[in-house]
């Protein structure tokens, strides 16, 4: 999941990301409001995880003006502010959901997980293709109940296309949601993963399921 | 317990009561004693109006009494009784209602006549009267040789009309008192009620408040003088309690808030830290910022109870001497490294050297956090002027530096409490109470602090306070 991890605390936003990061997410961090609006209008997120209290412009301005130019992105609210106002001003002002500091790391990426599944309006966290399972909660990809060897940016790709089935993922797209924006990766290496993945999932039965347009990306089609 | 009105009805009527009774009972013991008085002057001067009857001749000692002139001896009920006999014993005269009975005898000299209740021979409550007189000798009786003898007279009569009037005029006085009693009772519950109106309104007023709600006042429009320093103390204490606890209320928000975040970072670091506890590069630079954290809240939390220790009055100052100008000195050392980072240049004029008696750990916190605010906020490049001035016996140090984020209606804030101009908090080291506590310290070694901002966006704070002569 691509996710814009807006927090002017230098030290929570560090380990917040480096988290995030090992849990297979890629993540852009920004510790201002204006940045925060710069890096929503150039790349393409999941979820924003949002505080409030930001220098130069403030969290639910950044929200509202997210909404405003039509943001789609699921937005998380992460605020010390802990009233009842506000956090149904924070939910009134477009936001998914509101997780009060001090928190648990786990329990944000749950919420993390659940307000992209809402985004993508799935409810069921596990998503069936053909003979594979793959189970966005957990991040396990399982053929015939056994979990299939998949290194962490292999379950990310397929991530990806699951949640996007019956669309064509670009490699431009594939390569946002695995890197973050201060990752340089070569140009191929989204073949790679692919090519590696494929040969997984066809030893475990799924030989056709991830399919190459040529020229737009990869697919997996609807059953 | 009885309310004031009733205890004060009581006291009054109770009071009053007594009083009247006690004059009541006076007025009938002496209105009682007059009456007999009268009664027995009556019976003295019949006593010696019969004594003036009384002839003394060298035939004896008579009586010339006529019983047509005094029917009162003659009749047999309801009569007057006299006996006259010499002071030997030997009686000579007798009114005929007192038929063989005798009269007792008192024991009355010339100039003291006595007088004694007694019944009556016809069973009545009488008085009697004894007058002891020498016979008078007629002074053609005189040629005979004769001598005066002492004769005594006794007068005796029913003390029924007497009783009587004493007993109607106690009834009367009784009367009166009891009606001027009752009037009283009625004057008294009336009168405290009409004159602690204002007080049953003030508790009825009272009554209405709602503790919860500090926000309303007692009317002071119709409190009378007495009450009236009550009222406006009362409302005064209530402003300052809802102030004190909007302060504490805002004081407990702030600094729950102000411990969310390095809570949170905190959380978050000791979290990924375990879950990739195997990576030693990444729990190094955990703990790292861990202990960082940690450091921080510890100057949150001291700050805080320097600041709590101040606002109850228990904080002391320290006794050890200072001299401010190596003060001033030590706080630049201290941040002139990271003032040097953001290219700020520091710049001292007026003394050099300033005693001062006592306050030595104040000044110095004073100064360090005057510093540390001065190279966080001056915007990189700045000037950062430190001046130390003596003007007799007081003292002043003022810091300036330019504070482009500042304008003139930040400067009440400047000494609140967790106030900061960036309401992010983005500065994790700083947590807002910098300046409070430079207050703080001021007041505590007698200073006066106070801030400017001029218009080329210089602030300035200002310290002044007294300092001995010899400084």
């Amino acid at each position: 999941m691509r996710i814009l991890l807006v927090e002017d605390s230098e030290r929570l936003g560090k380990a917040l990301s480096e988290g995030l990061r090992r849990n297979q997410h890629a993540v852009d961090r920004v510790s201002d409001g204006q940045q925060a609006l710069v890096y929503a209008r150039h790349a393409d997120y999941d979820v924003v995880v949002l505080d409030l209290m930001l220098p130069k412009i403030d969290g639910l301005t950044v929200l509202r003006e997210l909404r405003r130019s039509g943001h789609q992105a699921s937005v998380l609210i992460l605020s010390a502010k802990d009233t009842v106002q506000d956090r149904i001003h924070g939910l009134h002002a477009g936001a998914d959901d509101y997780l009060v500091k001090p928190f648990s790391f786990d329990e944000l990426l749950a919420r993390i997980a659940a307000i992209a599944r809402r985004g993508r309006a799935q409810r069921d966290p596990v998503l069936k293709l053909g003979c594979i399972e793959f189970d966005s909660a957990r991040r396990l990809a399982l053929a015939a109940g056994s979990a299939l060897n998949l290194t962490p940016h292999e379950l990310v790709i397929l991530e990806c296309l699951s949640l996007n089935r019956g669309r064509v993922v670009t490699r431009q797209r594939l390569e946002a949601y695995l890197y973050d924006a201060d990752t340089t990766v070569s140009s191929n290496v989204v073949e790679a993963h692919v090519s590696t993945l494929r040969r997984k999932l066809r030893a475990a039965g799924a030989a056709d399921l991830i399919k190459t347009r040529r020229g737009a990306g990869y697919i997996i089609e609807d059953a | 317990m009885a309310s004031i009105g009733t205890r004060v009805s009581a006291l009054l009527v109770l009071g009053g009561g007594l009083l009247l009774a006690c004059a009541a009972l006076i007025l009938q013991q002496l209105v009682a004693a007059r009456v007999q008085n009268e009664f027995d002057h009556g019976l003295l001067v019949e006593a010696r109006a019969l004594a003036t009857l009384t002839k003394h001749t060298a035939a004896g000692v008579t009586l010339d009494f006529a019983d047509e002139l005094m029917p009162d001896f003659e009749a047999l009920e309801g009569a007057s009784y006299f006996q006259l006999q010499l002071a030997s014993g030997a009686l000579l005269e007798a009114s005929r209602s007192l038929g063989s009975r005798r009269l007792p005898r008192l024991g009355a000299d010339r100039e003291n006549p006595q007088y004694r209740d007694l019944p009556l021979p016809d069973g009545r409550p009488g008085r009697l009267v004894e007058i002891a007189f020498q016979t008078q000798i007629e002074p053609h009786r005189l040629r005979a040789r004769l001598l005066p003898v002492t004769a005594i007279m006794q007068v005796a009569r029913s003390r029924e009309a007497l009783d009587g009037l004493q007993r109607n005029l106690a009834i009367t006085i009784a009367s009166v008192s009891l009606v001027l009693m009752v009037g009283l009772t009625l004057l008294g519950y009336f009168g405290v009620r009409h004159g602690l109106r204002p007080l049953f309104g003030l508790s009825r007023q009272l009554s209405a408040l709602d503790v919860r709600n500090l926000d309303s006042q007692l009317a002071t429009s119709s409190v009378p003088a007495e009450l009236e320093p009550l009222v406006t103390q009362f409302n005064a204490m209530r402003v300052r309690l809802h102030r004190a606890f909007a302060l504490e209320q805002q004081f407990s928000a702030h600094v729950a808030h102000e411990f969310r975040t390095p809570l949170a970072e905190l959380r978050a670091l000791a979290e990924v830290g375990a879950l990739w506890a195997n990576d030693p590069r990444l729990v190094a630079t955990h703990f790292t910022d861990m202990l960082a954290v940690t450091a921080q809240m510890e100057r949150l939390v001291a700050a805080v109870l320097a600041l709590a220790r101040h606002g109850a009055g228990s904080a002391v100052s320290s006794t050890a001497p200072a001299e401010l100008g190596a003060l001033i000195a030590a706080a630049w050392t201290r941040v002139e490294s990271a003032a040097r980072r953001r290219e700020l240049r520091f710049e001292r004029s007026g003394l050099q050297r300033l005693d001062v008696e006592r306050g030595r750990d104040e000044f110095e916190g004073i100064l360090n956090n005057l510093f540390d605010n001065a190279v966080a906020y001056s915007p990189a490049g700045g000037v950062i002027l430190c001046t130390l001035t003596h003007h007799g016996t007081r003292a002043m140090l003022s810091l300036m530096n330019t504070a482009t984020d500042l304008d003139h209606s930040d400067l009440p804030h400047l000494f609140q409490q967790f106030w900061r101009k960036d309401p992010a908090r983005a500065n994790g080291d700083h947590t807002g109470m910098g300046l409070a506590l430079v207050a703080a310290f001021a007041d505590l070694v007698g200073f006066e602090v106070s801030a400017t901002l001029d218009a080329e966006c210089t602030l300035c704070i200002t310290l002044s306070g007294p300092v001995s002569p010899a400084s």
